[in-house]
């Protein structure tokens, strides 16, 4: 498991809302300074304006004052809700497929239509980072 | 937010194995040892949040919740092997299916839910 993110993690925090599953890199801050870093996985419900999250390493902690640094777009759970966000930003289904690249690696893709008509594509190197960059490109065309 | 598990949720229950994320309905008499405030024995808890979550059988594994159809997702690709990667789209007509086996379903969750039933049955 993921110790520490990549810089397409941090560009997720910047892109996606976090939501129930996801699972964060999260920062406590106090007096303006970080004073401690840590992986948690959103929870079902908000509590008092917060986000309440589970941490994996100690037990509930109510995190109203945490800053989500960055979001792992490597686990499973949280891909799947990225794409859900994805959809509803864009309005219709998203479809992440993959091909080969050169060297037997793979590429996904996501793909994205207007009705019947194909319209455009992001990719990326693993199924999340392809989400990111769907994401960046219509957060960039909303501008 | 769905309330109320329905069929394909339970069958998913006997198909896919639990992993930190999925949201999914307890029997009743089960003890979570971190129970957070204010969610009903029903209600979803974290598979990380149990004492041993080996232990334990879910009633019903939610296959519209977007977290859990992620997990499913990397589950349908294991059982496949051979670095499968696989890909779950629209077939139209409100459609879901997989490049791999089953005849999907009305929705992604439903679809690999299709996909694992033929791998298992498949492995009788």
């Amino acid at each position: 498991m993921k110790t520490n993110p990549t810089g397409i993690d941090r560009e997720a925090a910047t892109l996606f809302a976090p939501a129930p599953g996801m699972r964060v890199h999260v920062g406590d801050a106090q007096d303006d300074a970080l004073v401690r870093v840590d992986w948690c996985r959103v929870a079902e419900s908000t509590w008092a304006g917060g986000l309440l999250l589970h941490r994996l390493s100690s037990s509930q902690a109510l995190a109203s004052c945490v800053d989500i640094i960055a979001i792992d777009t490597d686990d499973p759970a949280t891909a799947g809700v990225m794409l859900s966000q994805v959809e509803a930003t864009h309005g219709s289904p998203v479809d992440v497929v993959w091909r080969w690249k050169t060297a037997g690696t793979i590429e996904y893709v996501a793909e994205w239509c207007e009705g019947d008509s194909f319209v455009d594509t992001a990719a990326g190197p693993t199924r999340g980072a392809a989400l990111v960059a769907a994401m960046r490109k219509f957060k960039e065309g909303q501008r | 937010m769905k309330i109320e598990p329905i069929d394909i949720d339970r069958e998913a229950a006997s198909l896919f194995r639990l992993t930190p994320g999925m949201r999914v309905w307890w029997p009743v008499d089960v003890e979570i040892d971190d129970m957070f405030y204010g969610v009903p024995s029903l209600a979803r808890l974290w598979s990380d949040r149990l004492s041993d979550p080996s232990s334990e059988t879910p009633v019903a594994i939610d296959t519209d919740d977007p977290a859990t159809v992620g997990c499913m997702h990397v589950q349908v690709e294991e059982a496949e092997g051979l670095g499968m990667t696989v890909e779950v789209y629209r077939v139209g007509n409100g459609w879901f299916s997989t490049n791999c086996r089953g005849d999907g379903g009305p929705t992604r969750g439903a679809a690999l839910v299709a996909a694992m039933r033929k791998f298992k049955e498949g492995q009788r």
